[in-house]
């Protein structure tokens, strides 16, 4: 996989945006990485507190449901890039080696596949978020611990979002490969 | 002539063994047959999508509304934020331990009120029934405990909304799974936990807590029975007019089969090596009375919000007086 | 189209798709979809079952497992403790043929008890061991594929996640789901030890490694002191997670959140761990995380688009029109366990199969706590096998040699996988293995 928006082994600059875009990747995995450390604190100073002072954090459960959709979503694009998010390359590597344009264009429609399908995410999570902004859904009991959907809904949209441009920032990488091939 | 074929997929995150559930199988689906077959224009072939096929738990009135199923048991308890008004028996503890009579009631109020099944409409769910899959709430402790005074510094898990009777007793909530009771009481990191007593059963819960302190707070109505408007509105009348016939005798049947059930589980509860301990009148009215008046807070709040909650309380508590309930704390007269 | 029709049609296409080398989680979720819209006949339906997966899925408690017990694996791999443990395996293996692999499933069998999850268990020791086995000439297939084998010791010996889910759907208590597990994954553990005799003596070239070990070639012997500090981090981790599940102090997320804690503790203790590699490991940890249940969420999508087709109802009627006997019915249940494995999740199989098969269970008078370690093992399989295995993408996703592939890992797997559908079948015929030690302690 062509190393998106990063670098491009000196054949090509990437253009601000890309490099933006980049950092945006980067920054949303590094908020997700960090949201890890808070998930596992949170945990611990609920544990303790539950059974060394008898005070145990009211609302604990939804915040780790909170956190589990926020570390995913934030990081999921840089799975993306990296080339964490499972697949079976065989074939791809197979064609690759006998035929180089077959195996750009496999590469270009797989990328292809994916981006339409986070547009399909997406044009069914927009109107999620906009139904729990508008009548302030919440999660938790009223008088003990509430925290609003909409946040968690709106991390979803964007993660999803992203993921769906650095699909086809990869697919736009594969198309200048087929372009020109050597 | 063949008659007419209708699908419906019905859905639920809870499995069969789970009251609605099991009920729903063996007495909605096949009455609803039955009375479709005695005039043989329609048949309904179902899809029966329970244990969280298509939608789990806490999902299942966002998956209907999206039509991803077309009749459903939604635990409206845990939808305080988009149907607040199912909360009544939540809001009024000690006030009713008869779910047949509660669930009849709330149905009642939905006539009464049709603010109550708007907010269903919202959602594009037509509610036939709120009905109560519990005989009454009690607590299940690891050491013996007799009154409210017991509980001072007790970690005692809950679901979630009753949480709220602990206010004022001085014992630290846990709000947390039924599924982890077990453990956490075998082993003490709770040191009681408040249910229904053929749920505490279920889940061997006697292994843990050899006292059952049976306050008799009362039955609460945490699930509705409701159906996708677009596929109610696709239903002919005459199928429509079976489902509501049935959703009624469903209620009743289902609320009727948690009393049966609870006396069965008091009884194994003792089998198994457990004590029953009840707990006092004099203790009760003192809980009741140490509560914030909660079922107030409720219908203000829901006042504030143009809905009618005391109107809705007052005319609760007039039923329920009108029955003859054994009442503690008359929630509406303070 | 036909329940029917709809499930046949969307294995043929999932599994054409991955082959073709789609994101395996983009072609759950995309041909879920397409199910959904035919089925139904409506785009706006289809589009639902997307956004209602994504939002619903991973949304409990119950997920977080997979972050915290991935933290504190990578935690220990960074700071070396699995190595550690592993070193102290390697001692007591070191003079027998495949014994590196034999102590990859010991240490795995320990690591188990402080994990809930195979994919911890596989991201874990594909760091530790494959290097160290690969160091010695065992082949490649075979380094990975102990590795994918033995990981799910992890969700067979308690903690784990499968139980626990088992347990919901079940409605039996976590506790005794727990209590029998023990023996059969001691057993499962034991059975693969075994297996790797066996392969080692019949088809050595599998294997590969070194096929004789003299005093001059193998290093020193450690003494005790060297043992004991070796293993002395590990065992306070094991104490902490395990004895905060076994006392009830911890819910296994708490031992795991506790255990990330504690493995982070030694790391600074023993100034193992810089800031770079306290960083390295909260991406790795995110990364993997975001993978995993990305995937959980598409195999969910698929679950549901199923579940809308009506084929799980039709399955019952079926079923219920066989009139077969308990042995008529493990049959079944366990080809299907298998072929579903293939391509569904485990999770996601526990939640479909489990409710279409329990009433019959209950009629021809199975024990239900017996049933659901059979249907932990049964759908563990299907963590190893192609072309959705998550152990074994768990692997390729944490390997860094590109020149191990998924079909090494999958082909090195399949004895293991093969392992386990005989230690299934003794479970199914002596349901003592499973139920005997709960039955003893009340
Ligand atoms: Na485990
Ligand atoms: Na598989």
């Amino acid at each position: 996989m062509p190393d998106s928006g990063t670098s491009d082994g000196g054949e090509r600059i990437p253009s601000a945006p890309l490099r933006l875009f980049a950092s945006l990747v980067g920054g949303m995995n590094a908020a997700g990485s960090c949201w890890i450390v808070v998930l596992m604190i949170l945990i611990n100073v609920e544990a303790i507190g539950r059974s060394a002072f008898n005070k145990p954090i009211i609302g604990v459960i939804e915040m780790i449901e909170i956190s589990i959709i926020g570390i995913v979503f934030l990081q999921l694009a840089d799975s993306l890039r990296r080339g964490v998010l499972t697949r079976s390359d065989g074939l791809f590597n197979q064609l690759l080696k006998k035929n180089i344009v077959a195996g750009y264009l496999l590469a270009v429609l797989t990328y292809a596949i994916g981006a339409v399908f986070m547009g399909l995410v997406i044009w069914g999570s927009v109107p999620y978020l906009i139904d729990a902004w508008k009548n302030n859904y919440y999660i938790g009991v009223e008088g003990m611990f509430t925290a609003p959907v909409w946040p968690i809904a709106l991390i979803i949209v964007i993660g999803v979002a992203v993921t769906m441009v650095q699909f086809i920032i990869i697919l736009a990488d594969y198309c200048r490969l087929l372009n020109s091939p050597d | 002539s063949a008659p007419e074929i209708i699908k419906l997929t019905a859905v639920d995150g809870y499995p069969p063994k789970a009251l609605q559930v099991q009920t729903f199988i063996e007495f909605f689906i096949p009455e609803v047959d039955k009375r479709l077959a005695k005039s043989g224009k329609y048949k309904i072939r179902w899809n029966q999508a329970f244990s969280g096929q298509i939608v789990k738990v806490k999902h299942v009135l966002t998956g209907m509304q999206k039509g991803l199923g077309d009749i459903g048991t939604v635990t409206s308890v845990f939808h305080q934020d988009k149907v607040p008004m199912q909360a009544i028996a939540y809001v009024t503890p000690f006030v009713t331990a008869d779910p047949v009579l509660l669930s009849r009631t709330v149905d009642g109020l939905a006539e009464q009120f049709p603010a109550m099944k708007k907010a269903w409409l919202k959602y594009n769910q037509v509610l036939l029934t709120s009905y109560s899959v519990i005989d009454s709430y009690n607590l299940f402790f690891r050491e013996k405990v007799t009154k409210v005074e017991d509980f001072k510094g007790k970690k005692i898990a809950g679901a979630g909304i009753n949480m709220r009777w602990l206010t004022g007793t001085g014992a630290t909530p846990v709000i947390g799974s039924m599924v982890h009771y077990y453990n956490k009481l075998k082993t003490g990191a709770i040191d009681g936990s408040m249910l229904w007593t053929d749920a505490a059963v279920k889940f061997k819960l006697v292994e843990g807590a050899k006292y059952l302190l049976k306050a008799d707070i009362g039955t609460a109505n945490s699930k509705a029975l409701t159906m996708n408007l677009d596929a109610y509105k696709r239903l002919p009348e005459a199928v429509r007019n079976v489902i509501h016939d049935v959703s009624r005798e469903y209620r009743d049947y289902t609320a009727s089969a948690a009393m049966s059930k609870a006396g069965k589980a008091f009884e194994s509860y003792k089998k198994k090596g457990g004590t029953i301990i009840q707990m006092s009148q004099a203790a009760r009215v003192h809980w009741a009375n140490t509560m914030p008046n909660i079922a107030k807070d409720w219908a203000s709040g829901l006042d504030k919000k143009g809905l009618p909650g005391t109107k809705m309380l007052t005319a609760y508590m007039n039923k329920m007086r009108a029955a003859n309930q054994p009442i503690i704390r008359q929630w509406d007269k303070e | 189209m036909s329940g029917v029709e709809v499930g046949i049609a969307s294995v043929i296409i999932i599994l054409f798709l991955i082959y073709a080398g789609i994101h395996v989680a983009i072609a759950l979720g995309l041909v879920s979809f397409i199910g959904v819209w035919i089925s139904r006949d409506s785009i706006d339906i289809a589009i639902s079952l997307l956004a209602a997966a994504t939002h619903d899925t991973i949304a409990h408690a119950v997920f977080a497992n997979i972050p915290l017990f991935a933290l504190m694996g990578i935690v220990s791999a960074e700071i070396g403790l699995g190595g550690d443990i592993y070193k102290v395996a390697h001692q007591f293996f070191r003079r027998i043929r495949g014994g590196l692999g034999m102590a990859t499933v010991a240490a795995n069998a320990m690591f188990a008890s402080i994990t809930g999850s195979s994919i911890a268990s596989a991201s874990v020791f594909t760091r530790i061991a494959v290097p160290e086995m690969r160091r010695f000439g065992y082949t490649r297939q075979f380094s990975v594929g102990v590795v994918a084998g033995s990981s799910v010791l992890g969700m067979l010996i308690p903690p784990s996640s499968m139980l626990i889910i088992y347990a919901i759907v079940a409605e039996q208590s976590v506790g005794h789901m727990f209590v029998a597990g023990f023996i059969p994954g001691i057993l499962l553990a034991t059975a693969f030890v075994c297996g790797i005799v066996v392969i080692s003596y019949a088809v050595p070239k599998f294997i590969g490694g070194p096929t004789v070990l003299s005093d001059d070639d193998a290093e020193p012997m450690m003494g005790l002191g060297e043992i004991n500090k070796l293993l002395t981090p590990v065992l306070f981790l094991v104490v902490l997670v395990l004895g905060g599940i076994y006392t009830g102090w911890f819910s296994p997320e708490e031992a795991g959140a506790a255990g990330s804690a504690g493995a982070l503790a030694i790391g600074i203790l023993k100034r193992r761990l810089t800031w770079q590699g306290f960083w390295r490991v909260l991406v790795e940890t995110g990364q993997i995380t975001a993978a995993i249940l990305f995937l959980i969420i598409a195999a969910s999508m698929y679950s549901r688009m199923l579940g809308i087709a009506a084929l799980p109802t039709l399955f019952s009627e079926w079923l219920t029109s066989l009139n077969l006997g308990m042995t008529g019915l493990m049959v079944i249940y366990v080809v299907l366990m298998v072929l579903l494995g293939t391509i569904i999740e485990t999770a996601s199989i526990i939640l479909i199969v489990v409710p279409l098969f329990l009433n019959s269970v209950e009629i021809l008078g199975g024990d239900i706590v017996w049933f659901g370690i059979v249907t932990v093992i049964g759908a563990e399989i299907g963590l190893l096998t192609p072309p959705l295995g998550i152990s074994c993408y768990t692997i390729k996703s944490t390997i860094r040699d590109p020149s191990i592939t998924l079909a090494h890992i999958f082909y090195g797997a399949f004895p293991f996988a093969f392992i386990m559908l005989l230690v299934l079948i003794l479970i199914i015929a002596y349901p003592w293995l499973s139920i005997g030690l709960l039955q003893t302690l009340s």
